[in-house]
């Protein structure tokens, strides 16, 4: 096997925790505030469903093939060719979704804080380092994860100060024009929560793969509510004007004002956001090299990583000339992208699995 | 060359002949022959100094050279009837020979015989038990390990006095021939981590070693880090209360300080006394000490980028006092904190360094010229000079001077990240320094075992120390191999003796 690291499934749950939210948290309110306005904290619970999906589809398809990803189950399932050109695809699909995660993490840093640093800095430097957990292999990943990801959540926190500004009246009236905007709003997040189909590159290396689920499930829950308590809290500061917010965390963030020592703590955000994405990209990162050794059936990854890097850094600045061109791309293209990778060609691939071999189904045999 | 596994002659005047040609202008070397018994002719060798000479006169001479001794035969019943000596022990060999002979044991040849019997008379100058210098404590015992080998193992076996208790000896060194044990606990320690430092032991070759330092860097698992893979200290408590965990420790000849492997970097986070006081204090002070350990390695960085970058986070009464203390220096922060850290690292490492009456010259003009003069002369401002100063006590709140020294050294990329990309740069060093921590192993065992893959029975001994009466498991990953220390349900009360 490629991959020789063993982590549990506590330090899974803890590693997709920052794998789903990191880019998502600072838009999340924006993108669904203007569809589905007070009703955005709807929009997260909708948009569990994608993830329970993901879940699902790849539990199942690990129980299928052991101690297999969707790369290698894949030629097992349609064959070796037509197997390959998918490991390619996804290969190709992860490099470039790497390569869009760092230039979004990069558009918030220089608009944000950096103003004049080049964007290619901040790219380089931030894939270098996901370069050095990806050699480490997955043992590393999951490590770092722990430690990262509280400082990823405490942040959250942190809005508890603003109880006194909140306005809870903003929320009300529930439902009033329907559920058909909250539709709309769920586009976004459930492409994000779809992302839970990177625990297929995980699974393989769990101590005890049957509790995959259970913690996958405990993650997916966890996400959900800091989502809706995300977007509870700001509409409840800004209102109606949550959607124009370009990141309205960070904004409230901005209000936070504490006995005229703690203020302006959106750099408090930043070292969140550096870490969570810093977790997310590794993980994609990872999922992408994987993705590539196992479909070429390297027997090491690790001479891949930094030529990949280079790609995926040259992807990060293909086709987006700017911030307007990306949330445009976040707002019309990805809702259709990730879950066509993410949710329906694996979904496509168990049916044909369960349709190949229905005698051994849920038996967890050996693949041939 | 002379081959030293050539056995001894029979003739003593060959013998003599032969090891004087081995000691050529060695002043230090004594050859006292005399007659057994007034018959048999034999000769007594041994290194002035490291023999104990009235001894020797008195238990082995003395009696040898009474006339009425009458006939023996053999160095062994001789041994045996004769010598008033408890150890004695017999060779045939050059080298054997020479080893006893510079281990302090006087050698005694006989004629006509091809064998020699070495005495256990070894006596040396040596430093008397004192209070160990770097750890220093309240409460605890007062004893340190001393230069002496045997003293350091006698020390050890009067605390854990099971007979489980191993010792194995190692020499090390082409030319010192020092003496390195191994020590562990028979059936609580894990087979493979004995055998795993017996290997890394024995794959040493090296011309001398002065210190366990030596050893240390020759046997750790990643040679490029700051930071220790095996703790060092001179207490023989925390030898014993590490070996109890399933731990390995090894003894230099010639040095106070033991090693202890495997490590995780909270072990070297955690003082001795943690244990020796009530549970509640040692718990407060381990986050004190965490809290502080985080701010000398991050306070400058944070102090310098938010300076620099986010000038927006400091509350505006505070901005203002420091713009204005600041007015007048000429440097940019980053600078300024470089050269007050500097200077803090230089008048230390001269602390130490000095003699004791130098040394308060230095603190003085120390503080007088970084604290006061250069403040007034507008070189820095005093908020930087608060900052340095407050780091550096935080530094030495890490019980282990050497973990101490790692987390100082980091402490300067850190200010150049930070000086170069605000706090973006410090959360990259951050990641880095993380993700070379998740890299490390000693002995196998990772280094941030305890946290990054939590275990909730790991965290008493981490996050807070508990009391002893919880304290009921060993390490997981020491002590997967004897898990219990003690029974569980210890908690003291009232009620608990009517149980019994």
């Amino acid at each position: 096997m490629l991959e020789k690291g063993r982590i549990s499934a506590f330090q899974m749950a803890i590693m997709m925790y920052p794998t789903v939210l990191a880019t998502g948290f600072l838009a999340l309110p924006t993108i669904t505030a203007q569809y589905a306005n007070n009703d955005l904290w709807l929009t997260g619970i909708v948009a569990s469903l994608s993830g329970f999906l993901a879940i699902f589809v790849t539990t199942r398809l690990h129980e299928l093939y052991p101690k297999q990803t969707i790369i290698e189950s894949s030629e097992h399932i349609v064959g070796k060719i037509p197997g390959k050109m998918l490991g390619i695809a996804y290969f190709l699909f992860f490099m470039h979704v790497t390569g869009f995660i760092s230039r979004e993490y990069a558009e918030f840093v220089k608009g944000n804080f950096l103003f004049k640093t080049p964007i290619i800095l901040i790219i380089a430097s931030i894939v270098l380092l996901a370069a050095l957990a990806v050699r480490g292999g997955v043992e590393m990943l999951a490590r770092s994860a722990v430690i990262f990801t509280p400082i990823f959540i405490l942040p959250l926190f942190f809005l508890l100060l603003l109880i006194p500004d909140l306005d809870t009246g903003n929320l009300l009236p529930v439902l009033h024009r329907g559920f058909v905007p909250v539709l709309k709003g769920t586009a976004t997040p459930q492409a994000w929560l779809s992302e839970f189909f990177l625990m297929t590159f995980l699974l393989p290396t769990l101590t005890c793969p049957d509790q995959g689920k259970k913690w996958g499930l405990i993650s997916l829950i966890v996400i959900v509510l800091s989502m809706t308590y995300v977007n509870l809290m700001t509409y409840s500061v800004f209102g109606i004007d949550t959607g124009n917010k370009t990141s309205p965390m960070l904004i409230a963030f901005r209000y936070i004002r504490l006995g005229d020592f703690f203020e302006n703590l959106e750099a408090v955000l930043l070292a969140m956001w550096v870490v969570g994405n810093f977790v997310k990209i590794s993980m994609f990162f990872y999922a992408t090299v994987l993705s590539f050794a196992q479909c070429f059936t390297l027997s090491d990854y690790r001479p891949t990583v930094l030529p990949i890097g280079i790609l995926i850094v040259a992807f990060s600045l293909f086709d987006l000339p700017s911030f307007p061109v990306m949330a445009s791309v976040i707002r019309y293209a990805i809702p259709f992208y990730l879950p066509a990778f993410l949710v329906v060609i694996p979904l496509v691939l168990l049916i044909a699995a369960v349709l190949r071999k229905p005698q051994r189904t849920g038996k967890g045999e050996q693949a041939p | 060359m002379i081959d030293l596994q050539q056995n001894l002659f029979p003739d003593l005047q060959q013998n003599e002949q032969m090891l004087r040609s081995l000691y050529p202008n060695c002043s230090d070397v004594v050859y006292r022959s005399f007659l057994v018994g007034g018959t048999v002719n034999a000769l007594l060798v041994y290194i002035e100094g490291l023999s104990d000479t009235s001894g020797i006169e008195e238990y082995v001479i003395a009696p040898l050279m009474r006339e009425d001794l009458g006939v023996v035969d053999g160095i062994g019943q001789l041994a045996a009837a004769c010598i008033f000596v408890s150890q004695t022990k017999e060779f045939t060999t050059f080298a054997e020979c020479l080893e006893h002979l510079s281990n302090g044991y006087p050698v005694l040849l006989w004629d006509n015989e091809a064998c020699g019997a070495a005495l256990g008379l070894t006596k040396w100058e040596k430093r008397s038990i004192e209070e160990p210098v770097a750890e220093t404590g309240i409460r605890g015992p007062r004893e340190g390990f001393t230069e002496t080998l045997r003293v350091n193992t006698s020390q050890i076996r009067r605390i854990i006095k099971s007979h489980l208790l191993r010792m194995e000896a190692v020499k090390l060194g082409e030319y010192t021939r020092t003496n390195v044990v191994l020590v562990y606990i028979e059936g609580l320690t894990d087979k493979t981590l004995v055998e795993e430092a017996r290997t890394r032991l024995s794959r040493i070759r090296i011309d001398g070693i002065m210190e366990s330092g030596y050893i240390e860097e020759l046997i750790e698992d990643q040679g490029y880090s700051p930071f220790p893979q095996l703790l060092n200290t001179e207490r023989p408590d925390v030898v014993c209360s590490c070996l109890l965990e399933g731990r390995i420790a090894i003894l230099t000849e010639g040095s106070p300080f033991a090693l202890i492997a495997p490590i995780t970097l909270f072990t070297l986070f955690q003082s001795h006394e943690d244990y020796y006081q009530r549970f509640l204090v040692s718990t407060v002070l381990r986050w004190l000490r965490y809290s502080f350990i985080l701010i000398s390695l991050l306070l400058p960085s944070l102090y310098v980028a938010i300076l620099t970058y986010h000038q927006e986070m400091v509350p505006g009464s505070l901005l203002i006092s420091m713009a204005s203390s600041r007015e007048a220096v000429p440097f940019p922060a980053l600078i300024e904190a470089l050269i007050m850290e500097i200077a803090f690292e230089a008048l230390r490492e001269a602390g130490v360094r000095l003699p004791k009456q130098v040394g308060a010259a230095v603190s003085i003009v120390g503080a007088l010229v970084i604290g006061q003069a250069a403040v007034q002369a507008g070189l820095v401002s005093a908020p930087m000079v608060i900052v340095v100063a407050i780091t550096g006590i935080a530094s030495f709140m890490i019980p282990r001077y050497i973990a101490g020294i790692a987390v100082r050294l980091l402490r300067f990329p850190l200010i150049l990240l930070g000086g170069s990309l605000g706090l973006l740069g410090v959360m990259m060093g951050i990641i880095i320094l993380v993700l070379h921590l998740c890299s490390l192993r000693s002995f196998g065992v990772p280094y941030l075992s305890t946290i990054a893959t939590p275990h909730m029975s790991e965290l008493k001994d981490v996050l807070v120390r508990a009391p002893w009466w919880k304290l009921d498991t060993r390490p997981r990953l020491t002590g997967k191999y004897n898990k219990y220390r003690q029974p569980t349900g210890q908690k003291p009360g009232p009620a608990r003796g009517d149980d019994s």
